[in-house]
């Protein structure tokens, strides 16, 4: 099976202009987007498949599946693989720095008066507020990932030995997690329904 | 030298931040409050609300964040290549293994289900550390080890933490309740707004 039409005839013509075109797509999906890397997929789907057509439906959730075996902001991910696979090297740096560009701006704006008040009982209100709905976020998270994601008794069991280790016992959560994903690879328990 | 640091302490951030930025979460405030101390609990979690309520990916907003408040301007772009290091080469090598001719789908499924369980415990232990900065929690054993029920454990955070752990509850209810069509984003801002009132 050779790769479909649309991303070979991109291999070919100019690359440079395609890449740069690219980062501008990103980066405006990544300035204009709140709510994080899962909400920033559809607007790249409306960018990259139905504006653009620089992928078909079925490139796309190709290069987002590839994207979820890859550690980091999905938001990144997704970019880079889609970067590298349409353009290359090229595609790859416009594809992340793309994404990435509008977040260090945004943070270099806010950051400093963020420092500057950190004393102010009004702010200290505000994030305290915030923050108690960010528990309930990832709380929401956690319960929608397990639901999607655990399906087998050994799934769960391994899930929660996980958290009693880092939790009861202290251990590093990356070392807890390279093992827990280890251990659930080489034995390779059917976690899942699909 | 604290740039360097920080590069390597965010590269290991990195490196388990699959599941995306709810899993990135319980690292960076591991990393950076409990292990290295560079910020307290409650300054991480601020960050990481404020991370949320930013446009663009929001492990790359906290890592940005982070790194400002730690070392200014540099500081920030040090955390962020560290943490996305590591993207960057697997990047690559996902598309060379697994969309080039000849390509293991089969490998790509093993991953993947093998990354599940770690994920979901990741996302859980964000959801700790979270709770931790904001809800406070006496020491469960002088509880638990002496009658072996969790009940006045339960009732003490409680008796502790009333409207905060109301707050957080209310906001778990209406992320169940409207899913994935309420943009995280927004609600946060609008429970930013309800602490206004409130605190």
């Amino acid at each position: 099976m050779s790769e479909p039409a649309a991303i070979v005839s991109l291999r070919q013509s100019a690359r440079l202009r395609y890449s740069l075109a690219f980062f501008a797509t990103q980066f405006k999906v990544g300035l204009l987007t709140l709510g994080g890397g899962v909400a920033m997929i559809p607007f790249f789907r409306r960018e990259i498949v139905a504006r653009h057509q620089w992928a078909t439906e079925e490139q796309f959730l190709e290069t987002l599946t590839t994207a979820l075996a890859v550690p980091g902001p999905l938001a990144v991910s997704f970019s880079t693989v889609f970067g590298w696979r349409t353009a290359g090297l090229p595609g790859a740096i416009a594809g992340f720095l793309g994404v990435v560009t509008p977040s260090i701006a945004l943070v270099a704006i806010v950051a400093m008066p963020l420092q500057a008040h950190r004393n102010n009982p009004l702010l200290a209100a505000f994030l305290q507020g915030a923050g108690l709905g960010v528990v309930g976020l990832v709380t929401y998270t956690a319960l929608l990932l397990g639901r999607r994601l655990l399906s087998g008794a050994p799934a769960m069991l391994l899930s929660v030995a996980m958290l009693v280790a880092i939790i009861g016992f202290s251990v590093h959560p990356l070392i807890a997690f390279l093992c827990t994903c280890v251990i659930a690879t080489v034995f390779d328990v059917r976690f899942s329904k699909n | 030298m604290l740039l360097l640091k920080l590069y390597i302490i965010f590269l290991r951030i990195g490196v388990g931040g699959f599941g995306g930025g709810a899993g990135c979460f319980g690292l960076i405030s591991h990393e950076l409050a409990t292990v290295h101390g560079y910020l307290t609990q409650v300054q991480a979690g601020d960050l990481i609300a404020t991370a949320t309520m930013l446009p663009g990916p929001v492990a790359v907003n906290a890592a940005a964040l982070s790194g400002f408040a730690i070392a200014g301007l540099p500081g920030a772009v040090a955390a962020i290549l560290g943490m996305l290091t590591p993207l960057i080469i697997l990047a690559a090598v996902a598309v060379r293994l697994l969309l080039g001719p000849g390509s293991g789908k089969g490998l790509v499924n093993r991953i993947h289900h093998g990354l599940r369980p770690g994920i979901v415990a990741l996302v859980a232990y964000s959801v700790y550390v979270l709770a931790k900065g904001r809800i406070s929690m006496p020491q469960p054993m002088a509880h638990i080890g002496l009658d072996g029920t969790i009940l006045p454990y339960a009732a003490d955070i409680i008796a502790r933490n009333g409207v905060r752990l109301i707050i957080a509850a209310a906001a778990l209810c209406v992320f169940l309740w409207k899913g994935e069509k309420l943009n995280p984003a927004l609600a946060i801002l609008a429970f930013g707004a309800i602490g206004l009132l409130i605190f």
